[in-house]
């Protein structure tokens, strides 16, 4: 079945590495929260932040008309890409036309998201992606499982067998410093040879059209220092309205993103380097609908800092592929059945709406009442199949009629105390859970027997 | 002052003995208390599962059901958390969801409000592990989440629990994790669910908590019934349960 | 490509949004007893190493006993009191600095919040060997140290330069099992050497 909870128990069959992944991850969650304990004014900062992006998105249109001026002004090329396929022939034909064959990529969930490594490589160019986890995932031919963590979910002896098949590295070598070293060599040859570098952009000026880029690894800067041609792809919704806005975002992400008080690197281009080009993609591919959505609209201001997975109960202990998504965790279940509602379905359901998603996010995004706006729109609109639509129908009526439900109500807890053990173990609750001790009257019952004095 | 006790269907129905504890709680201190016998459910497990157009119906029924009274209040965080943040969304803004917003009441939250801070005279000789229920801390605001850099607001349960003699809390590593229940997630994503009721009960257990404690039955539900089903020595009580025990115990 | 521009933009007006106001950042800067104490504990936790020297007439001096140019064959400096080093010839594109030891740049602001040094480079030489050398150091006056970031962009204007930097510790990633690994892909060391008395 194609949902996120079978996956989900399938990733729970190994209880060991459940553990392993939810202890990993809560540990960048309390990093944190140490680094933003660290900051008195980090409520106020929350508050800014979101209260600029939803200015910025409230005026798009005026702020990419300046951007792309400003961005032209210093020299950069800019395109627009309505979807997917739009920036993936844009991004080819750039390429192409330069008759590029290797390019080196730094981490952008943009161009996942847009599926660009396989309409590249479909076309014969090399694609590197250059950033350790990402190359990691790319290897093993799969997606990432985390927005800033790629590999989160691969344990450093299965690294090491990779990098033994694909680079030769020793066998049995799992140091992860030896292991990073082995990487560190692999991609140096490949950073050299590359004809042009591909890389995301975190946040881009619209009163100046610069971008800027974060990173710790360095590899966004060698990508673009070496070969001439860098292309950045960028969401329409990257935008910030001034410079010194950057560094109340900058102040909020890397100490949400991992708990650094800011990432090694912070890149700003104004224009292609001297003797280089730099063209900036501009992609909607579904921003625009999402933005004239008044329930789900602010789900555009993220940054992408990953903290909501890290914090998240469920994708702690599912995941990032039990989402069978591009983003998984709460936002990315609040934006993918935005794209594909059928095929997400599930997505808005992996969630206990226990609200630590809301509270971390940076940008504070209602995360869990999005999920919970899913939900009702996905019922409605027939997702979820009959059975749940009768069930409800079905409670509600019994819901509405006090006494109907406190026969039913009686009915059903004379029942369950007679429920043999072989049953209640086959259904979804009893499975690992008794069922409580069911009490003989209901508190309402009791109360009637108070009223008549009995 | 017309006091209603809302009970929800769950407590009504799997644990009427909180209502009870509820009810004598609210008596003790010399309040009238009157349980409107036309009320059912608020409409949460529906609206959580996407039923909203049935979650509307409820919610004006519990509209017109408690229109009359000055205070409601329930044990349930969780239920209070549907009525006071997310009917809104339900059924629209009005000056009729407005009073009910404003009168209605965590059990816990109201005793407080209402004895002012004076300790309990009650005896609960046990270690406690104080289970923060999700909406109480991130709906309701009462007590300290740990995601906020921020003065940690008041937790009417834990300062009731705290003034009871005898009484320990066991110290948690992840003091503000959900429990896994999430109503119909419980069922759904049964394997998640089932690992994150483990995960709480296995750190209540190493901070040596004897008695989990919450002022949620549902949470309560799902752990006491991994716990039971692993034969831990841990019972499951709702504040207000203790409460009684500690003042039959003075 | 024009016709998309066209629709993104009709699109994005279409969601009809009501405006929203843009907020007046003002975030006090900390009072910091001790900020040169401060920034070398954040630089320190960005993993890199902070020395001093008393006044600029020194930098010279102290840069040539640091370990990173002490032993160093291959140096591209960027500052006028250390001399570049090209034992097999001047580089002239930057893919000619793929041995190279150490790069030396001069930066400011330095920020006492994060460690992070502003650098802009001189030309695109300058540019990759920051991310290529083996070593990095980076020169900052005493002077130029901030307490947060919000005060160095008022100071930067970083559209004024096609390329600048903060740079905060050497390059790392703790992408396999969250381990920690200094050395990703760029230097495997930074120093920054502030200089100047204390004002
Ligand atoms: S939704 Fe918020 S917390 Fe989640 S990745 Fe985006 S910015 Fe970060």
């Amino acid at each position: 079945m194609n949902d996120h909870a079978s996956r989900a128990a399938a990733f729970n069959a190994d209880a060991e590495r459940t553990g392993w992944h939810d202890r990993a991850l809560w540990h960048v969650r309390e990093r944190r929260d140490r680094a933003a304990a660290q900051l008195p004014e980090w409520e106020a900062l929350r508050d800014a932040a979101g209260e600029i992006k939803a200015h910025t998105l409230s005026q798009l249109d005026l702020y990419l008309e300046r951007f792309e001026q400003n961005a032209l002004q210093a020299g950069a090329s800019v395109h627009w890409a309505r979807d997917a396929d739009e920036l993936c022939s844009l991004v080819h034909a750039l390429l192409e036309s330069r008759g590029v064959s290797k390019v080196v990529k730094s981490k952008s969930m943009l161009t996942e998201e847009c599926g660009l490594n396989p309409h590249l490589e479909a076309r014969g160019i090399e694609v590197v992606d250059t950033d350790l986890g990402e190359r990691i995932v790319q290897l093993r031919g799969e997606p990432p499982s985390h927005i800033v963590l790629p590999a989160i979910h691969i344990k450093k002896e299965e690294v090491g067998e990779l990098f033994h098949r694909e680079m030769g590295s020793p066998e049995g070598l799992d140091d992860p410093t030896r292991l990073t070293e082995v990487a560190r060599g692999d991609l140096r040859q490949r950073f050299l040879a590359a004809e042009a570098g591909i890389t995301g952009v975190n946040f881009g000026v619209a009163e100046t059209g610069g971008i800027v880029v974060c990173s710790n690894e360095g590899n966004v800067d060698l990508g673009t220092a070496l070969p001439p041609l860098h292309i950045a792809c960028m969401g329409i919704e990257k935008l910030v309205p001034r410079e010194r806005d950057l560094p109340v975002f900058l102040r909020l992400l890397a100490r949400s993103a991992t708990g650094q008080a800011i990432t090694s690197y912070t890149s700003h281009f104004h224009g292609p380097r001297p003797g280089g080009e730099l063209h900036i993609v501009l992609v909607d591919n579904g921003r625009s609908q999402l933005l004239s959505s008044e329930a789900f609209e602010s789900a555009l201001r993220c940054i992408r800092c990953g903290a909501c997975l890290n914090t998240c109960p469920v994708y702690r202990r599912s995941g990032g592929h039990s989402y069978a998504s591009v983003i998984p965790g709460p936002i990315g279940s609040v934006l993918e059945p935005a794209r594909d509602a059928e095929a997400h379905a599930s997505l808005p359901f992996a969630c206990t709406l226990c609200g630590s998603c809301g509270d971390v996010c940076p940008v504070k995004i209602p995360l869990s009442q999005q999920l919970l706006a899913w939900r009702g729109r996905l019922v409605e609109r027939g997702h979820l199949g009959a059975t749940r639509r009768f069930a409800q129908r079905f409670a509600a009526a019994v819901l509405a009629r006090p006494r109907l439900y406190a026969a039913l109500g009686a009915l059903g807890r004379a029942l369950g105390r007679r429920t043999p053990a072989f049953l209640l173990r086959a259904n979804a609750w009893g499975r690992s859970r008794e069922l409580p001790e069911l009490p003989h009257r209901s508190f309402r019952a009791e109360w009637a027997r108070r009223r008549d004095g009995s | 002052m017309r006091i209603a006790l809302f009970v929800p269907c769950y407590v009504d129905q799997l644990r009427p003995r909180v209502g009870m504890a509820a009810l004598r709680l609210l008596e003790g201190l010399g309040l009238e208390v009157e349980f409107p016998e036309a009320q059912t459910c608020c409409g949460q497990p529906l609206l959580n599962s996407g039923g909203r157009r049935e979650a509307c119906r409820l919610a004006h029924r519990f509209l017109d059901v408690f229109a009359n009274y000055d205070r409601i209040v329930c044990p349930s965080a969780s239920c209070v958390a549907t009525v006071t943040r997310r009917y809104r969304e339900l059924v629209g803004e009005s000056p009729r969801l407005a009073a009910i917003e404003e009168r209605t009441r965590e059990l816990c939250a109201f005793l407080v409000e209402q004895q002012g801070g004076q300790p309990l005279a009650g005896r609960f000789p046990h270690r406690v592990g104080l289970h923060a229920s999700c909406h109480a801390l991130r709906e309701l605001r009462q007590g300290a989440a740990s995601e906020l850099v921020q003065p940690p607001p008041a937790d009417p349960a834990r300062q009731l629990l705290a003034s009871l003699e005898g009484i320990s809390f066991a110290e948690l590593r992840r003091g503000d994790e959900c429990c896994g229940f999430g109503g119909a997630f419980a069922l759904e994503e049964e394997a998640v669910s089932r690992r994150m009721g483990l995960d709480r009960l296995a750190d209540h257990r190493a901070g040596g908590a004897e008695v989990l404690a919450s002022t949620d039955v549902s949470c309560l539900l799902h752990l006491e019934g991994l716990a039971r089903r692993r034969s831990l020595p841990l019972r499951a009580m709702h504040v207000a349960e203790i409460l009684v025990e500690a003042l039959d115990s003075a | 490509m024009a016709r998309s521009r066209e629709s993104v933009l009709a699109a994005v007006r279409r969601s009809g949004a009501v405006e929203r106001p843009l907020p007046e950042i003002r975030f006090a800067p900390p009072l910091l007893a001790d900020p040169v104490g401060r920034f070398g504990e954040t630089l320190s936790e960005a993993g890199g190493e902070l020395r001093q020297v008393a006044s600029a007439e020194g930098v010279g001096g102290a840069l040539a006993g640091l370990p990173a140019l002490a032993e160093a064959r291959r140096v591209v400096s960027g500052v006028a009191a250390f001399a570049s080093r090209h034992p097999d010839g001047a580089p002239v594109v930057p893919h000619d600095l793929l041995n190279l030891d150490t790069a030396v740049a001069a930066g400011a602001p330095a920020v006492a919040e994060n460690g992070a040094v502003w650098v802009v480079p001189g030309d695109i030489l300058g540019r990759a060997a920051l991310f290529l050398a083996e070593h990095l150091v980076l020169v900052v006056p005493r002077t130029s140290l901030v307490s947060t970031l919000h005060e160095a962009y008022a100071v930067i204007s970083a559209h004024k330069a096609r390329f600048g930097c903060f740079i905060a510790g050497p390059s790392k990633t703790a992408d396999i099992e969250q381990a920690l690994v200094i050395g990703a892909h760029g230097p495997r060391t930074l120093t920054v050497l502030l200089y100047g008395e204390e004002p």
